[in-house]
């Protein structure tokens, strides 16, 4: 099983299957590796958790100074909020960058709080841990226990889903 | 107002409107309810309660069930929750831009048959404990019973109307519970049917300081500078007062006035109305 701190370390395992070098001359090598796991933390002192991640299958990459990004298969993980898990997701397959601390998730993705109970179906996600904001796309459908909304192109949520909103009114009603 | 029954506006909803990208079009689907709408934003809160806002597209629009209570807004804000029974209860809400909210009760005359009662403002407060929707600006009450051939009229420049807090079973008079309206008070009461369901011609018009109707006393009360005139067989003619009771039987028909105050006068005889408010 390959565990990595993505972003902040290299996977523990690297069967190494490809190397380039990307415009800034950086050299990135790939890493097709099975099952495993990865945080993705903020970076300076505080180092926040920002998401967690498994994978059973994946694309690893990572440049030589030690940022890495990859596309995972069969992805299970969490969105936090202050630094803690507040939901839960699985998808088909994510993908997160070197620059960045967003993480995309595709394909049949169910994100589900606990905490009030909620869920939210969805064909693609991107969390922006910086905002802690869901950017939920295509046949979007929320469940809670009082409504089920649904299905809408875009709707964003929170990280727990207690607030759940088509863009213009999200963060913007008391 | 002490009512301790927590008023059930069983949901919703309609919505026919497929996505658009941008706080766009979508729709709400439940159990039986559906909701016309442009954006949505829910906050979770304790006890399982939501705070929902919606914004139309134009319009939203939401059918509630108990009472019947058919919705349509530019803009709603309110707190639901669900009961026991999985019905959707809207315990307090705002409604704004052209509001429209129409409840629905069995006729005055069939139990069978359905009057509404619409309530038109730009703005009501909708509060659940009480079943009541009160406007601080100009409103229009508007009672409609096809089967007796009724249409009463009411505005004011502030006001509120309660309904029934289970929508009732049987003939219902005017369809609501109790209403009041102050400040420069409209009336106007068409009857186009007979006792028979026969045509006829018997209204009544005016105006007044104030209106309030009570389903329990059964009746109508206009005060302040009354003014009403009309082909009603009751009234044919004018009256000028500071308080008219307008006295309805059981099928919520004019049977009776009453005239108090001082001054009061009244000038009989047939002629047509000489004053219809719009």
């Amino acid at each position: 099983m390959a565990a990595a701190m993505i972003g902040c370390a290299p996977p523990t395992t690297r069967p190494i299957s490809s190397s380039s070098k990307p415009k800034d001359d950086k050299e990135v090598e790939y890493a097709s590796v099975g099952a495993g796991r990865a945080s993705r933390f903020s970076r300076g002192e505080e180092r926040s958790l920002l998401w967690e991640i498994r994978w059973e299958s994946a694309r690893l990459a990572y440049d030589t100074d030690g940022n890495v990004g990859g596309e995972m298969a069969k992805v299970s993980g969490a969105f936090t909020k202050q630094g803690k898990a507040a939901s839960t997701f699985s998808a088909q397959s994510a993908k997160s960058q070197f620059s960045v601390n967003d993480l995309e998730v595709a394909g049949s993705v169910t994100i589900v709080a606990s905490d009030p109970p909620a869920k939210l179906i969805c064909q693609r996600v991107k969390w922006d841990p910086k905002l802690e904001r869901i950017e939920a796309h295509g046949k979007v459908i929320v469940e809670n226990q009082t409504l089920r909304i649904g299905p809408i192109e875009t709707v964003y949520a929170s990280a727990d889903l207690k607030e759940v909103s088509t863009p213009d009114l999200f963060g913007k009603t008391k | 107002m002490t009512r301790k029954f927590q008023a059930a506006l069983g949901a919703v909803i309609i919505a026919t409107a497929i996505a658009a990208i941008g706080g766009g079009q979508g729709k709400i689907v439940s159990k039986n309810e559906f909701i016309d709408f442009g954006s949505f934003n829910v906050k979770l809160l304790p006890e399982k309660k939501v705070r929902l806002t919606m914004l139309g597209a134009p319009r939203v629009v939401a059918k509630f069930e108990s009472p019947r209570l058919d919705l349509n807004v530019a803009k709603f804000e309110g707190i639901l929750f669900r009961d026991a029974k999985n019905v959707l209860v809207v315990q307090e809400a705002t409604f704004s831009g052209d509001v429209q909210a129409t409840i629905t009760a069995p006729s005055a005359k069939s139990g069978t048959a359905n009057q509404t009662a619409r309530i038109e403002s730009a703005l009501v407060h909708f509060t659940g404990a009480t079943s009541t929707f009160t406007s601080p600006g100009k409103l229009t009450i508007t009672r409609t019973d096809p089967s007796a051939g009724e249409v009463l009229t009411m505005t004011g420049n502030s006001g509120w109307m309660r309904t029934f807090a289970q929508r009732p079973t049987s003939a219902s008079k005017l369809g609501f519970e109790a209403a009041e309206l102050n400040g420069a008070v409209q009336f106007k009461l068409v009857d186009s049917l007979d006792e028979n369901g026969k045509p006829q011609s018997s209204n009544i018009f005016g105006r007044a300081n104030r209106a309030t109707y009570d389903h329990k006393a059964s009746k109508i009360v206009l005060s302040g500078n009354v003014h009403l005139d009309g082909d009603h067989p009751l009234m044919i003619g004018q009256i000028d007062a500071s308080k008219v009771e307008l006295i309805l039987d059981a099928n919520g028909e004019v049977e009776e006035i009453d005239v108090t105050g001082t001054p009061a006068t009244a000038t009989m005889g047939k002629k047509p109305p000489a004053e219809r408010p719009r």
